[in-house]
Formats: structure tokens, C-alpha cells, sequence
């Protein structure tokens, strides 16, 4: 059976929420620990849906109150990071080996990225985990409402869960004009029926019937000055008497079967 | 007198090569005691919900057969034989006028 899921399509005006959420955050951190606060300017939020997720990328996840939050930690991304915590002015003096800098480097990662998680999925529920915390399948389906969050400038690659929705408020807005349900039965007034006109039936052994000639006479149970059942579909709906009509034969509609037998 | 009763095995059965060979020849030797219902038909009207349920008391409907074309005899579905409409005694009744084959 086929799993059933919902869809998320995150609109332009809900993903600048986002973006606006994660951009107050990241600028109240970018004060403490960050230079040139501009390295924000290249911050984007954007659907991450049906993004071609690398397993083979590392990622730590953080679980928050509302969802979860995977953050790339790769080589290029530490690094990237690094330059815009320590700024230029500092690095002639200095240089990644101290310890005191790695430190400074370390924290500013691990504040910057609680700040994150907080800002798109609530408060950290638990410490990030870089391992046993493989990307749901679920995530990279189309309508997961996953959303991409990225600064280069920053070193910042993060994919948060739809779990990110549940902290965006629903965006006031006129709603589109549903049409009126219509019922059924006038929904499904040009649909074609068939009336059928029998005047009864008779059960004859198959000898008898084999031997129906020419000129034979059948007699039926319907009598002549009795109305007799009118079927639709195999129901019956009214009773009828046989005439003519424009060189057709013809029924008049007497009434409705519902308490005659038939 | 004593009637000795022993138990049968049933032994599995496979089916044998097919020869081809029908195990009945004709069915009509067994026909004699079918019975068939014949209905007959007068004609048909196509309608649409929205003219089922405007239907009046008192409406009349044309149906698609001509006054002087024959009623179908069906069986199951199938016009066997036609006829003409007739009255007999306060019945209706139909003068068959052309009756189907037996087989073919």
C-alpha cells in the first residue's frame, strides 16, 4: 500500500519569515563573536525539498522542541567559519594552531549553531550529535517542507526538518473563493440513464423456446388495461400505459412504484 | 449375514496429458431441462438524471422503436426473437416473427 504524507509548500513570504527569524538570531550572536557583522548579508533561506541530501556529507543534528536541524561540518565550512570569527586584524598575530583560537573557534561554532537550532526549531532538547543520526528518507521527498538555510560567509550549511513550520506564524491573507460544494444529484444532472419498457417476462422451458416459430403467440403477464413497470437501470421507477407518440412507440408515466408490487 | 466395511484411501489424482477431445459432444441433449426467462422488450428512452427527476405524472415518454417495428424477446441479455405486439384475451402477447438459431 501506498504511504500516504502531507505536503508542504512552503510560500516566498512564509521562507522570508524564516529568514528574517534566523537573521535576528544569527545578527544578536554575530555581535559577540564576529567581526564584520556584513558577513550576515548573504544569509538565504530557501526550500530544501527534493534536495539531493549526501549522506556521505557530514552533518551534525540537532534535536529542538519542534524538529531537528543538521548542520555541515566539513573542512571548508570549519574554515570559512574560522576567518569570520577571528576577522583579519587578528590573523597576521595569530594563526589556527593556538589552542586559544581553536577554543574561541569552538565555541563560537557551538553558541552559533544552539542560537540556530533555537531560532528555526525551539530550545535544544540535546546536545548535537554527529553520529547515529541519519538523514530521514522522508526529508529529501518533494513537499517535506525542509528548508535550506545558508551563509557562505559564515561557513553555514543547515537543513531544518518541516518541524521549522510549527514556529511560523500562518501569514494573514485573503483566502481564495471556494466554490460551493454541489450535490451529488446535481452534479451528476447530465449524466445519461436508460429507461426500460418490458412488459414482463415469462419462464419457458428451453425445448419450448427451441421451438418458437414464426407466427407463434407468447402471452405475457401484463395486461392491457393495467400499467405496467417501467425500469431504470434495473429498478423499477413508475408505472406506465403503452401508446403512441409521433410515430414512436410510447409511454404515459402513471405514478411511483414505491408501494405497488411490481 | 455379517457385511464387511473397509475404509478407502483416496489416492491423489494428477491430471493426464490433454487429448484434445471434448468429454461432451453437444450440449443440447442436456437442454431439455433448462429453464430460460424471456422478457420482452418494448423499447428504451435515454434520459438524464436532471429529466428522470423532472419526470411528471401524466408525462409521456417516446421510446426509440417505431410503432410498427417488432418488441425483442431477450434471454440474459439477448435478442433470441422478435415479434409483433398483440392482444391476447386481456393480456398482451407478442406473434413471434423471427426466431434465432438453435446454434452457430
Amino acid at each position: 500500500m501506498n504511504e500516504v504524507r502531507p505536503i508542504h509548500l512552503p510560500g516566498a513570504s512564509a521562507l522570508a519569515v524564516v529568514l528574517q527569524r534566523t537573521q535576528a538570531a544569527l545578527a544578536a550572536w554575530a555581535r559577540d563573536w564576529v567581526n564584520d557583522e556584513q558577513r550576515l548579508a548573504s544569509l538565504k533561506a530557501e526550500s530544501a525539498d527534493a534536495e539531493d541530501l549526501q549522506a556521505s556529507q557530514e552533518f551534525e543534528a540537532t534535536q529542538g522542541a519542534r524538529g531537528c536541524v543538521w548542520i555541515r561540518h566539513g573542512a571548508r565550512d570549519r574554515a570559512s567559519f574560522a576567518q569570520a570569527v577571528t576577522g583579519a586584524g587578528l590573523m597576521p598575530r595569530a594563526t589556527f594552531a593556538d589552542e586559544w583560537i581553536a577554543d574561541l573557534v569552538d565555541q563560537a561554532w557551538k553558541v552559533r549553531n544552539r542560537v540556530l537550532c533555537e531560532a528555526l526549531v525551539g530550545a535544544v532538547q540535546s546536545a548535537p550529535s554527529s553520529q547515529g543520526r541519519p538523514w530521514p528518507a522522508h526529508l529529501s521527498n518533494v513537499g517535506s517542507g525542509a528548508v535550506r538555510i545558508s551563509c557562505e560567509s559564515l561557513g553555514l550549511l543547515a537543513i531544518a526538518d518541516a518541524g521549522v513550520w510549527s514556529l511560523v506564524p500562518p501569514i494573514e491573507r485573503k483566502d481564495a473563493r471556494m466554490p460551493a460544494l454541489v450535490p451529488l444529484e446535481r452534479a451528476a444532472r447530465r449524466a445519461s440513464l436508460q429507461l426500460e419498457v418490458a412488459l414482463g417476462s415469462v419462464e419457458l422451458d428451453l425445448p419450448k423456446v427451441m421451438d418458437l416459430r414464426r407466427g407463434d403467440v407468447l402471452r405475457l403477464p401484463a395486461r392491457i388495461d393495467q400499467p405496467f413497470a417501467v425500469t431504470c437501470e434495473g429498478k423499477p421507477i413508475a408505472r406506465a400505459m403503452l401508446g403512441e407518440a409521433g410515430g414512436h412507440k410510447a409511454i404515459r408515466l402513471n405514478a411511483k412504484t414505491t408501494t405497488e408490487r411490481t | 449375514m455379517t457385511t464387511i466395511a473397509n475404509e478407502i484411501e483416496l489416492e491423489p489424482l494428477s491430471a493426464e496429458e490433454l487429448t484434445g477431445k471434448p468429454v461432451v459432444a453437444s450440449a443440447l441433449p442436456f437442454m431439455a431441462s433448462v429453464k430460460v426467462r424471456l422478457a420482452v422488450r418494448v423499447g428504451c428512452a435515454q434520459i438524464s438524471v436532471a429529466g428522470l427527476l423532472e419526470l411528471q405524472q401524466g408525462a409521456v415518454l417516446a421510446l426509440d422503436r417505431l410503432v410498427d417495428q417488432p418488441l425483442d424477446v431477450v434471454v440474459d441479455e439477448h435478442v433470441v426473437a422478435r415479434g409483433m405486439l398483440v392482444a391476447v384475451g386481456d393480456h398482451f402477447g407478442v406473434r413471434i416473427t423471427e426466431a434465432a438459431a438453435l446454434t452457430g
